[in-house]
């Protein structure tokens, strides 16, 4: 199997990330003007909704490469390692999107956590995405564990477009859509838009790297799952042979690392 | 600023640098554990794990 990306590709798309998220973080503290409502509060959206967009799409991802895995087809245990890869990242997100709103809402509405659709259904969202994780480390044959976690991939997909939508099914708290609205009209204007904007992209190369990061060590995982028992076998095996071809004690027979420590060696 | 902000951007960057070097660490670990990678792995791509 080749790696998916070359090391220096990887490395220029790690740089790539650095510098967005820097500029992100110097445009949106320091650059951009404070809002006539919010206040200085207004700066935790240029990082809210890109993390909240980042679990989207790596869901989004995860879902993708489960039907790519459920179809016989394009069946490959490549694209469950790409979906497992993109979960976990996924729930890293799902959570930094519940802490910054956290965040954003004790001054903004005065307390940390409220039952609010759409709090409540990212909250479902994350612990979906745990149990997805939690059944992916089920033991069983690679094939039968792929399967299982597919299905459950696509069930939980299901909740995005929910989460997405709460703010206009329901009355909520949380304040409706500001770039993803119903009928794409962005209601943020100006050096807000743009360092919003750049806020997308910077997370979403943040994304990028680490799945591709993630995928690799997903690899690694498998691999030593797979041929750890063999690779000790084989451990075991050598250490049989060298004990063999070990001198051996001409008075009894045994090889001398075969004594035990306490047993004295008589010099003849 | 109010400290709320600064925060928010505090836990985003230290969660994600520390899930960055837990990725590292345990590329290294499992790298230590199953030997030099054989020529053509997935593994071979990232040998020093952080990059």
């Amino acid at each position: 199997m080749k790696p998916i990306t070359p090391a220096r590709a990887t490395r220029a798309l790690g740089i790539a990330a650095l510098a967005a998220v820097a500029a992100t973080v110097a445009l949106g503290l320091w650059v951009t003007p404070p809002d006539v409502v919010q206040g200085d509060l207004v700066r935790l959206i240029y990082v809210h909704p890109p993390v909240a967009w980042v679990a989207y799409l790596a869901f989004a991802v995860t879902a993708l490469a489960s039907v790519l895995y459920l179809w016989p087809r394009t069946r490959s245990l490549a694209w469950d390692r790409l979906a497992g890869a993109s979960a976990e990242v996924g729930v890293v997100f799902t959570a930094l999107t519940l802490v910054t709103g956290s965040i954003w809402g004790r001054p903004t509405w005065g307390v940390w956590w409220t039952w609010d659709a759409r709090l409540t259904t990212t909250a479902l969202l994350l612990v979906l995405y745990l149990g997805y994780l939690a059944l992916r480390r089920v033991t069983g044959q690679p094939e039968t564990r792929a399967k299982r976690s597919a299905v459950a991939a696509l069930v939980a997909v299901v909740d995005v477009p929910i989460v997405h939508l709460s703010v206009v099914w329901w009355r909520t708290l949380h304040q409706s859509a500001t770039v993803l609205t119903p009928n794409i009209q962005p209601t943020i204007h100006g050096s807000m838009a743009w360092t919003m904007l750049l806020g997308f992209c910077a997370f979403t190369l943040v994304y990028a790297w680490l799945l591709v990061h993630r995928y690799r060590l997903e690899t690694l995982e498998e691999r030593l799952e797979t041929e750890g028992l063999s690779m000790a076998l084989a451990e075991r095996r050598a250490e049989a042979a060298e004990r063999v071809v070990a001198p051996q004690d001409p008075a009894d027979g045994r090889s001398a690392d075969l004594r035990s420590a306490d047993e004295p060696v008589v010099s003849r | 600023m109010s400290g709320y902000v600064e925060a928010g951007y505090a836990v985003v960057g230290v969660t994600l640098s520390a899930y960055g070097v837990w990725m590292s660490l345990r590329t290294r670990s499992i790298h230590r554990a199953v030997g030099p990678a054989r020529a053509g792995d997935d593994g071979d791509a990232e040998p020093r794990g952080w990059r």
